[in-house]
This record gives structure tokens, sequence and C-alpha cells, in this order.
């Protein structure tokens, strides 16, 4: 009786992992108190507000793979309150948040810490670096 | 050919129509058979023409990828940066990293690179063979852009088409740009790949064959398809598909086929029902009217002969009039004949009946050898009545003098037939009205001359009776005389002077009735 209900368990994990592969999680369009940005939105404000901060919260492995100039490497895992106060001590600093592309949640799970948190000027670039090297806009790496 | 239709039956007409409206039929079928193979090719055709355009989109946009990637990884490393401002060490630098990239796997077939300063001043540049820079207006694009970004256009070098990006070094503010170009060729094989047909590829303004496909000869029942490929809104290259018809063509003529088979079944049995429903409500009964009317002209007896039709409402309308005028006019043949054959005073057969009657009589009595007598009969002293008593009177006295010829006759002839034991027909007797006071009569089948001259002699009894008029009596006696067929005569003019050379005698002897043979010498008086 055991064995099957493990027997069971491990069925319902394999089906949800396939399940998972197959429909890649979209991240939803707005989240309320944040801004949604494009990629040619996010370059016009990068040009015209020299405060602005740009978050890439990616891990390693994404980062290696070309950035956008100027952003700090903060992945999502390390945001907290005190990572952020470090990193942006006023809490009305405009600030953008991005990961790899729209179907990447980290991004929007910092942005979400960053509210939290209570930073007031907050930027969601949504599609992420995958828009913005589709786009054409020049890149680090 | 109007004329000669209307000659036809219309049987044969409903046919030739029918047989028409199915070859119309057929002819549309056949045209839109061929309007349908058309658009189904049309269709084929767009929809390829669309797979091909966004395969090539998709494509040439993996390629502006890859580009840029390369374009970043040198224009980011720090040895580029490092010798940027070296002219020699940069042009070095360029030859070591096209060694490094053009003949990498993928879409990349570089051909050229090239690297500019922030001012678009070109810093130096490396080409393969004898390519160098094809697309210049990338630079122009770049500056016309509000924020830097990467600029890609297609363009012809000769016989190549190449793919050329722009990219900006250095971020928003770029410090460099590197411009790379690839040859297209990779990008056609790699379309060529994902559209699996083969592809013929030739520049826009002139015949030079960019990219054939090996394929393409493989091909047996080859249709091209032609396109026009463009990029970013410019015409770029002819690209023709070198599609296999074989099996379209076959399917679609199939199902023309079959489509014409049955426009083909319906026809004929549209032609049948017509045929059939024309045939039983319409030819039908035309065709019954027409054989009543036939039957008519040969036979006049048969006018006021009723005819029942089944068919359309105007078919039996028509049928209900044919026999209301068919009734008309043998009522009205019934009156022409009755007025031409009586006399209207007496109501006996006049002297025109009776001399049909008498050849018909010679006839029938020739082809069975039987005998027949004619007997005239002539009143005595009747002019005197029509001037004793006028003309009227005279007129009334004929009248019931024929009444009594019709009952006495009739009568006699009854006796003779059960004293002779011979069997007249009753039903032939005729008696006519000759003119004035002239009257005849027909007996058929008679035994022999005595028997008719007894006959005559009682039959004078019976009619010279005296007549009552106006209080005063009359009698009307006749002078009778009698021709026996064929002792007196083989035919009418013959029969009929005897017999009137007989009634004369019988006048003359004294009243009564005389009979005369043929050669008119022996008269037998009653």
């Amino acid at each position: 009786m055991s064995s099957l209900r493990w027997l069971l368990i491990i069925n319902l994990l394999c089906v949800s992992v396939a399940f998972a592969h197959k429909k890649p999680i979209i991240t939803p369009e707005h989240v309320d108190g944040i801004t949604t940005v494009h990629a040619q939105k996010l370059a016009k404000l990068m040009l015209k507000d020299k405060k602005l901060i740009v978050i890439d919260a990616r891990v390693m492995k994404g980062r290696k793979k070309g950035f956008i100039e100027n952003s700090y490497h903060l992945p999502d895992i390390e945001t907290n309150c005190a990572s952020l106060q470090k990193l942006i001590p006023r809490l009305n600093n405009p600030v953008v948040f991005y990961c790899s592309s729209n179907t990447c949640g980290r991004s929007l799970n910092a942005v979400q810490i960053a509210k939290r948190c209570g930073y007031s000027h907050l930027y969601w670039f949504r599609g992420g670096f995958k828009e913005w090297k589709s786009e054409g806009y020049a890149y680090k790496k | 050919m109007i004329s000669k239709l209307r000659n036809l039956s219309i049987k044969t007409t409903v046919i030739v129509a029918v047989i028409m409206m199915g070859t119309v039929s057929l002819v549309l079928t056949f045209v839109t058979s061929s309007v349908f193979s058309h658009l189904v090719e049309n269709d084929k055709n767009q929809l390829l023409n669309s797979i091909v355009d966004r395969e090539f989109h998709n494509i040439s946009k993996s390629l502006a990828l890859d580009l840029q990637d390369i374009s970043t990884t040198i224009g980011e490393s720090v040895k580029f940066k490092r010798i940027f401002q070296d002219h020699k060490k940069l042009e070095n630098l360029l030859s070591r990293q096209f060694g490094r990239y053009f003949a990498q796997d993928g879409l990349v077939d570089m051909v050229s690179i090239a690297v500019y300063d922030n001012q678009y001043k070109l810093k130096a540049k490396y080409a393969r063979d004898t390519y160098d820079i094809a697309c210049k207006d990338l630079i122009q694009k770049m500056l016309t852009s509000e924020i830097p970004k990467r600029q890609t256009s297609v363009c012809r070098q000769e016989d190549h088409i190449v793919f050329s990006s722009l990219v900006a070094i250095g971020g928003l503010k770029p410090d460099a740009y590197v411009q790379i170009e690839s040859n297209l060729s990779r990008v056609l094989s790699q379309l060529e790949e994902n559209i699996q047909f083969p592809i013929v590829v030739q520049a826009i303004d002139s015949d030079i064959v960019i990219y054939e496909s090996e394929l393409k000869n493989n091909v047996q029942n080859a249709q091209p398809v032609e396109h026009i490929v463009y990029y970013d809104k410019h015409k770029i290259a002819k690209l023709s598909l070198i599609v296999d018809v074989y099996e379209l063509n076959k399917e679609l003529n199939r199902k023309i086929f079959y489509i014409i088979l049955g426009t083909i079944a319906i026809t004929i049995l549209a032609i049948s029902m017509v045929i059939y429903v024309l045939g039983h409500n319409l030819v039908g009964p035309m065709r019954h009217l027409a054989n009543q009317i036939q039957k008519v002209k040969r036979n006049k007896k048969c006018l006021g002969e009723q005819i029942q039709v089944r068919g359309n409402r105007e078919i039996q309308e028509l049928a209900q009039d044919f026999n209301a005028m068919t009734s008309e006019l043998d009522n009205l043949y019934s009156s022409l004949q009755l007025m031409a054959l009586t006399d209207p005073l007496t109501r006996l057969p006049n002297r025109l009946y009776l001399h049909d009657r008498l050849r018909d009589l010679i006839r029938v009595s020739k082809e069975n050898s039987f005998q027949f007598a004619l007997c005239i009969l002539d009143l005595d002293k009747f002019k005197q009545i029509n001037d004793t008593f006028g003309h009227s009177a005279g007129d009334e006295f004929l009248q019931v003098f024929a009444d009594r010829l019709k009952s006495s006759i009739a009568m006699e002839m009854y006796c003779l037939e059960t004293n002779s034991n011979i069997k007249t027909r009753t039903g032939d007797v005729f008696a006519a009205r000759l003119g004035g006071d002239e009257f005849a009569l027909l007996l058929p089948l008679i035994p022999n001359r005595q028997s008719i001259i007894s006959l005559m002699t009682q039959f004078l009894a019976h009619v010279s009776e005296p007549i009552i008029s106006e209080g005063e009596k009359f009698s009307l006696v006749p002078s009778i005389g009698v021709a026996i067929y064929p002792e007196d005569g083989e035919d009418y003019s013959r029969l009929f002077r005897c017999a009137d050379r007989a009634m004369y005698l019988a006048k003359k002897s004294g009243l009564g009735v005389a009979g005369s043979h043929n050669r008119g010498q022996d008269l037998e008086v009653g």
C-alpha cells in the first residue's frame, strides 16, 4: 500500500514536470504599482534619466550570455531589503529590473520584493535581455 | 435552324433541348473545374509564398542575431579596445577574427568585416577574395535612428547577395560600430531545408542565378512557383520554388473526372425523367388527340366521339374543348345531312338519298345475288286537290299520304315475311319522295315479281282510303310502277327508267299497279 502511494506521487510529479516543460509560464503583462516597460522605452529612459538603476535579476549563467550596459547584477534569490538598500539607498530612486525574457519570473520576483521594501519608483522590463537583443540594442559581454 | 426545329416532334424537340441543357451543364462543369483547379493552384502558391516569407524572415532574424553576437564579442573584447586607435593592429585583429568566424557552422558565411569609430569613420576592414563592403547605406540608417541599434540590410554584390549588419559597440552611446556582411547562400540553403522544396534564386534586376538547388533535377514534374523575396520592404531576389505537381494534378484530375461523370449521370437522369414526364403528360395525350382527329377525318361517323386524356392542365383543357367541338360538329353534320337528304314537308328521304341507297342496294344485291324491287308511285288527280283546296291543303294531304306510306309498307312487308317464309330486312325497306306527288319505294329481298305485285295491290288498298279534311272526303290513289333487279335492269338508270314506264302504264291503264321486264315488253297489270 505504501509503495503504491509512492508510485502515485512519483507519477504525479512526472506529469507535472512534463506539463511544466511543455507550457512555460508567461509572466503577467502588468503588475499593480509597477510600470512595465519595453526595450525602446527602457533605452529612452536610460538616455534621459541618469539616476535610473538597472538591475539584472538573472543568476550568473544567464548574465554570461550578455547584459545591458551599466546594469547591476543582483539575482532575485539574493534580493532582499538589505541588499537593495545597499545598492539603492533612496526609496524614491527609479529602478528597473530585468531577467532573460517574458517567461522568466526572476525580475518579477525581484521587483515585487523591492515594492514590499518600500521602493516607489519601480519599472519592470518584462521582455528582458531577449527583447533587448532582438530589438538590436547594444549590450555588453 | 429554328425553322428546322419547328418541324420536329415535341418529343424530339424536348430531347434536343434537354441534350443542349446537358451540354451546357457539361461545358459549365469543365469551366468550373478549370476555375477550381486554377484557384487551388493559386491558393497553393499563395500558401507556399507566405511560408517562404515567414521562413525567410525567421532565418534572416537568426542571422542578424548571430552577426550581432559576433560583432559584440569582437567589439567588447579588451584587445579590441586597446588597439582601437592603431589601424594596422586593428586590421590584423579583424583578419584573425574573420578567420575564426567565417567558416563556422550555422547561417554565417562571413565575406567582410569593417570597424567604424563613433563618428562613422572607417577604422579598418577585412574582406574575403574580391569582396568589399556592399551595403553602404547602413551608416545612413544608423544616423537617422533615434537610439543607436542594430541596422541590417540585404545588398547584391556581383553574383552574390549579402546580408549586412551594423552593430553599435559600447552601449547606448557607442564608442564604435562593427559591420559584418555574410553571404546569403547559407540562409537560402536553410530556407530550402525548412520548406522542403528545391529553390532557384535569381537577382531581381538580371538573370544572374544566385542560388540553385542541387535537388532541382530530381523533380520530374517540376512547376516553378515564382516569388519575389522582400527584406525590409525592398525587393531582394526572385525565388522559384520547384514544386512537384504530379500528385496534385493527379488528385485534381481525379476530382474533375468524378465531377464530370456525376454531371453526365445527372444529365442522363434528367433527360430520362423529362422524357418520361413529358411523354406521359404532354406527348402521349397530344398523340391521342391527333389520332382522334385523323380518325374523324377518315370517318365522319366518328364525329361526336368523346376522348379521355390524362395530362397537364392545358392538355386536359384542350381535350375538353376538342370534345365540345366534336359534339357540336356532329350535331351540325347530322343537321346538314338531314337537310340534304330529307324532304322537309313529308320527312321522307329525298331523291338524292334514294339514289345513294339504290346504288348501295345494287352493289349488295350483286355481291349476294339478291333481287329487290323499285316501285315508283304517282298520285292521280293531285292537281285537282291543289286547284280546289289550295297548296297548303295539298301539302297536308301529301303529309298524310307519306305517313300512310310508311306505316303501310312496314305492315305489308311483315305480311310478306309471314306468308312466304322469306326474311326481309324490314329496316331496309325504303320510302322516298321524289318531288311533287311522286314517291318511290325500295323493297329488298323479294321472292318474285308476282308476290311484289300482289303486295303492291294490297298496299294500294290501304293508302287509297279516303282522307277527311274540313268535313269532306277525298281519296288519294297512286299509280305504282314496279321494276325488279336484276331482271328489269342491272344499273340505276335502267331500273329507274323501267319503273317509271311501268308507273305510266299503270296510270294509263286505269289506276293500279304495273310491273315491267327490263326490256319493257311484257307488262303485268295488277
